[in-house]
């Protein structure tokens, strides 16, 4: 028999012989032609491996319903933290105006030389956004890891 | 002022260039090679060359100039520039670079599989290409006539020279060594003289600055700089979200070999971003010690270059001014060379590419197309900048931002992660916002608002992303909603491009190097 395309291949509802000499149990008495000898294997027998799964990444690229739901999956997680990462940043650099409009005292505040919103807006806000960008990267970068490995198991469930 | 060494240092920086230019020449052979550097660049040139691209007249003068007529409130332009790739980053870069687009409009096409899209994203990309493309050379005449008191419009026509010459011969090869280059240029040449200038300030017993309340405290309004908290907002809101819709940007993250390493290569940006900005606002503040008035018929983009002779005057003023100058105009070269290589290579491909093919029956060859596209894309902004114009660098620079940020970064970010957006959606998103934003943009540098100085009209016109960004997000959205039907139908195929890690898809949807 040949394989299905989906590689699972149809079980037997009874188990068939393989012995060419045995009676087919089919075989009418009387009959004068014999109906045409079949050569039935059972799939186990020269199994070399499980019926191969298709790796996931697959329906992903075949765009399947399935390969949709990875998708969807991979785009939530990594908008999630887009935006958790945003939102951090936001809160600093789109905060700091209505602080100091909303504390005018902020703005006189010197800090050794400088006056506090110099220091912070001119200097400090710098470091802060490169910190911002390195975390993303780290975590984008094992977000697409951990789905890379989900793609490319045979067996999805861990 | 008239200083021998402030031509040395220009001429020298021209000629750099030029010479590089020409070695690239060497190396690009193909038209592949000629656009994105047969995409062979580490990440930190790639980082060092998109710095170097990106750090433009605005931000090497634009931005010391603003600080020094408005206070502490500018100091948020920088903040912008540098918080944009930040953005960029988080939202596009790896989707960009996994999409294999060359060109805003080539994304848009791919995205949304519409000839009609990609044109209009090509006219916007060249509209915005030629706001940006006016202040570089505004701001070369301005330099090159108060370091040698040559006429402003001399200065304008060297840049426009030096960049057509070079594109046309190079290419973006070479183009992606000398911006790596340039970048390391402009940190010294604004780094070095700073510290000589605030180690001379601080001997001096560090003289506070002179002048009237409000320069060093935030939303002020220093100045009569109106609606300082709106327009504050406003500007943010341009700059975070502008730089993402760049025309020179995206090009540049066709050099990454894939999706990671385009981010990895977007951080070193922001760092080496970081660390030029922090040192911008020290001539804008010192300028108020030792200038406290601007001379006759200079603008306070002027500052930067004038401060060192006011601290120190004699030789080593002359020096540091030269050092100033060599940067300034490194500076101007590299951004309008990144700038005309994309708005050439769109009109190249789009616009003049195919009639002239036809028109000459084949006989042109690539890259002599996109040479006379280089040519055309400096020609108009290279004539507007001879004319009066209104608005000061980093505010005509800020405009563009707006434009960008009104029309190409809701494509983007509504393209790369939202599987609704239609056809007709983006295009009237797009319509919407380019129309609102250069309309806002055009009545405010040519000074048309200038009845309506005063109240919140003019400081809308002036800032116009605060609403006109929002608005063109809100249009493309809900008309996509309302028109399900024109949703492409590789949506899905594509946004898989887009964010599948490169390895995991299959060859045949890889585009081949």
């Amino acid at each position: 028999m040949t394989d299905s395309p989906g590689g699972l291949s149809e079980r037997p509802t009874h188990h068939p012989t393989d012995h060419p000499t045995d009676p087919p149990p089919d075989r009418l008495p009387g009959a004068t032609t014999p109906p045409r000898r079949v050569r039935v294997t059972s799939p186990r027998r020269d199994a070399r491996r499980p019926a191969a799964r298709r790796p996931a990444s697959q329906e992903l690229v075949e765009q399947t319903a399935l390969g949709e739901v990875y998708l969807s999956a991979l785009l939530r997680a990594q908008l999630r933290l887009s935006l958790a990462i945003l939102l951090g940043v936001g809160v600093v650099v789109f905060g700091l105006p209505a602080l100091l409009a909303l504390v005018p005292g902020l703005r006189a505040v010197q800090v050794g030389p400088l006056p506090l919103p110099w220091l912070v807006i001119g200097i400090l806000i710098y470091p802060l956004i490169v910190v911002a960008a390195r975390i993303y990267v780290r975590q984008s970068g094992r977000i697409e890891r951990e789905f890379a490995d989900l793609m490319t198991q045979r067996w999805p469930h861990r | 002022m008239r200083s021998p060494a402030g031509v040395a240092a220009i001429s020298l920086v021209c000629l750099v260039t030029l010479v590089i230019g020409a070695y690239g020449l060497r190396l690009s052979r193909t038209t592949s090679d000629f656009y994105v550097a047969g995409r062979s660049v580490s990440a930190r040139w790639n980082a060092s060359a998109i710095s170097g691209e990106y750090l433009s007249a605005a931000s090497f003068l634009g931005v010391a100039g603003l600080v020094y007529s408005f206070g502490a409130d500018m100091l948020w332009f920088p903040v912008g520039y540098t918080v944009g790739y930040l953005v960029l980053l988080v939202l596009v870069a790896a989707p960009l670079r996994r999409s294999g687009a060359y060109t805003l409009p080539d994304f848009a096409e791919l995205r949304l599989q519409s000839r009609g899209i990609r044109l209009l994203a090509s006219a916007l990309v060249v509209g915005v290409g030629w706001l940006y493309l006016l202040p570089q050379f505004q701001g070369a005449g301005l330099a090159l006539s108060t370091v040698t008191g040559a006429p402003p419009s001399l200065g304008n026509l060297v840049v426009a020279l030096v960049v057509v010459a070079n594109v046309v011969a190079g290419g973006m090869r070479s183009i992606t060594l000398v911006q790596a280059v340039q970048y390391w240029i402009k940190l010294t040449a604004i780094s070095v003289p700073a510290f000589v200038l605030l180690a001379v300030w601080l001997r001096a017993g560090h003289p506070g600055p002179a002048l009237s309340a409000g320069f060093d405290a935030a939303l002020a309004g220093f100045s009569a700089r109106e609606h300082p908290t709106y327009a504050t907002y406003s500007t943010l809101l341009a700059l975070c979200l502008g730089t993402m819709g760049l025309p020179h940007v995206l090009v540049r993250f066709y050099t990454n070999p894939d999706g990671t390493a385009a981010r990895r290569t977007t951080v070193i940006v922001v760092a080496l971003l970081g660390l030029f900005y922090v040192f911008t606002p020290v001539y804008g503040v010192l300028a108020r010690v030792y200038v406290p008035t601007l001379p006759a018929g200079l603008r306070s983009d002027a500052v930067t270059l004038l401060l060192p002779s006011a601290v120190v005057p004699g030789g080593l003023g002359d020096l540091l001014s030269a050092i100033l100058a060599g940067g300034a105009f490194a500076a101007f070269l590299s951004t309008a060379s990144g700038l005309t290589i994309s708005v050439a290579g769109v009109i190249d491909q789009d616009l003049l590419g195919p009639r002239l093919h036809r028109a000459t029956g084949g006989d042109l060859r690539g890259i002599q197309s996109f040479r006379l596209a280089a040519v055309l894309a400096v020609a108009l902004p290279y004539a507007a900048s001879l004319l009066a114009i209104n608005t000061s660098l980093a505010d005509t620079v800020g405009l563009a931002f707006a434009v960008a940020a009104s029309t190409f970064c809701p494509l983007l970010i509504l393209g790369v992660w939202w599987r609704r957006l239609s056809v007709t959606g983006a295009g009237a998103g797009l319509v919407t916002g380019g129309v609102l934003a250069l309309g806002a943009t055009v009545t405010s540098v040519a000074g048309l608002d200038a009845s309506s100085r005063e109240g919140w009209v003019s400081a809308l016109l002036a800032q116009p992303a605060a609403w006109t960004a929002p608005l063109a997000f809100l249009v493309m959205v809900m008309v996509s909603f309302a028109t399900p039907s024109r949703i492409p139908a590789s949506t899905l195929q594509t946004l898989v491009r887009l964010h599948a890690p490169e390895d995991l898809q299959a060859p045949a949807q890889r585009k081949s190097a």
